[in-house]
């Protein structure tokens, strides 16, 4: 395991920021709206940290301001040496740089996480927020939205469609832990979540969903206009876990893997890397327009 | 679905004489009364005393809760986890002591058992039900470390099963710090800021 590390590290060292920008498939412009997604991360194991690395040499190049964890924040106890050695320690780099973390809970994550400051999360289970502007140019006005899969009571589902057809949102991004679809062998999609959801998503306008809960990475061939992400294998594999669905526009489930995400505009493009430094999905999504007045007709995509 | 938890709040805030249309479910717990009595006095809901009676015990407890949650160190944001936990055990620990003598049933009585999983039943029930029961079950394996004993705590290395929205809605609403959760399959109520066991129904899915 030592020596995995150690060659990470010197892999990591010949690396030059020319070759990143290189590899680098989004746009980077400036005053866009970047960030990262990650999930299934908190196992404080070796994978974290090779990831972590990984992603740190990508924030050199690609300067995301904050990222989305879509549950499974720490595995087993959650003492202080825990949220050191499964969070703060792994995306220590990143926390010196000012990115922020914004957390959703997944089924292994304590509830009273909502309290660590650094997950961003103001003591509440589910909650939105809106990704920060650079200056007056409207490249991204991006509205999030972290749900609470693990326990979506009547009370969030009346929340999140009160807050989902509040006005003013450009692009809406839910993320949460459990998967609408999936081709996940192990888990598959959740049912039962996705009659509750999807309806809600349909009819306020959401273009793109991230979650986690299966350790792979895929991208879902778009489900009622609408694109799903899996992204829970920022430190847990389930190798060969990806079955044949017919849903899947890209699958990745023979390594670790973050994605990367930049909105410019109506224009969403995305990234998705490997722990080694491989591009193993890359493309981009235009927002769909809602027709004014009646926000489940769309046009456009 | 919906409109079946609006129907069981609506229980709750209204009084015990009861519309017909929310009470397709309470005839059949409910034993026959002599026909006098039965046209002298209004007719009553018996789910709608055992939810009365289910929101009393709830009430409750939520009194101690928020009397022992005051001398515990406050639980609000921080960057500090050692405060989250401080908060946590101690106020497990108070409750503990508190309730030491707290017994399975003591909020699940047997009657409210009953309700509990008559409410349920419809969403796991047939082919239909399939989903939500796999839902449930899905990673029980993972749940051997789970003690099922009033004042357990639940243990961290556990994962906290995801409850249905479609069971959720079914059921009475709980205050902001007790979930219904799952332990394959038993319903635990468990206090997320204490992470206790308050109390459990065995067998609650069929």
């Amino acid at each position: 395991m030592r020596r995995a590390i150690s060659t990470t590290f010197l892999l990591l060292a010949l690396v030059s920021p020319a070759a990143l920008q290189e590899r680098l498939q989004l746009p980077n412009k400036e005053g866009s709206t970047k960030f990262l997604v990650i999930g299934d991360s908190g196992t404080g194991g070796s994978e974290q940290r090779v990831v972590a690395n990984r992603i740190a040499e990508v924030h050199k190049g690609f300067p995301f301001e904050f990222a989305i964890m879509v549950g499974d924040n720490l595995y087993g106890s959650e003492g202080a040496n825990d949220f050191r050695r499964k969070f703060e320690e792994p995306y220590k780099v990143l926390l010196d740089a000012g990115v922020k973390f914004y957390a959703a809970l997944g089924n292994h994550d304590d509830p009273n996480q909502r309290y660590y400051k650094n997950f961003n999360m103001n003591g509440e289970k589910f909650y939105t927020f809106k990704a920060p502007k650079k200056g007056p140019d409207i490249l991204g006005d991006v509205r999030f939205f972290a749900l609470d899969s693990n326990y979506m009571s009547p009370e969030q589902l009346q929340w999140l469609e009160k807050e989902l057809k509040a006005p003013g949102s450009g692009w809406k991004i839910p993320f949460f832990h459990h998967p609408l679809y999936s081709s996940g062998e192990k888990h598959g999609a959740d049912v039962a979540l996705r009659e509750q959801l999807e309806p809600l998503f349909v009819k306020y306008g959401v273009d793109v969903v991230f979650a986690g809960h299966e350790h792979f990475y895929e991208r879902l061939k778009p489900q009622k206009g609408i694109t799903y992400f899996v992204t829970g294998s920022a430190a847990k594999l389930r190798r060969g876990n990806i079955g044949e669905s017919g849903m899947t526009a890209k699958g990745f489930d023979t390594g670790y893997a973050f994605l990367i995400v930049e909105i410019t505009g109506d224009e969403l493009y995305f990234q998705a890397i490997e722990a080694g430094g491989k591009t193993i999905d890359a493309g981009v999504i235009k927002r769909r327009e809602v027709v004014e007045g009646n926000p489940s007709a769309k046009v456009g995509g | 679905m919906l409109g079946r938890f609006s129907c069981a709040v609506s229980l709750l805030l209204s009084s015990m004489v009861l519309p017909a249309a929310c009470s397709s479910e309470s005839h059949a717990s409910r034993t026959s009364e002599p026909a006098a009595a039965q046209s002298a006095a209004p007719k009553t809901n018996p789910d709608a005393e055992l939810l009365v009676d289910f929101k009393k015990r709830i009430d409750d407890y939520m009194a101690l809760h928020n009397k022992l949650e005051k001398q515990a160190p406050p639980l609000k944001e921080t960057k500090d986890p050692a405060k989250i936990k401080a908060s946590q055990e101690t106020l497990a620990m108070k409750i503990r002591e508190a309730r030491k003598d707290a017994r399975q049933g003591d909020i699940f009585t047997p009657e409210i058992r009953q309700l509990l999983r008559r409410l349920m039943y419809p969403e796991v029930k047939g082919r239909e039900g399939r989903e939500t029961k796999a839902a449930i079950t899905e990673e029980s394996h993972e749940l051997k470390a789970v003690t099922l004993k009033v004042n357990a705590r639940y243990p961290d290395d556990a994962p906290l099963m995801t409850v249905p929205p479609n069971i959720l809605a079914a059921l009475p609403k709980l205050p902001e710090d007790l979930e219904y959760r799952f332990v394959s399959r038993t319903m635990i109520l468990l206090d997320t800021h204490a992470n206790l066991i308050v109390d459990f129904v065995p067998n609650a899915i069929q």
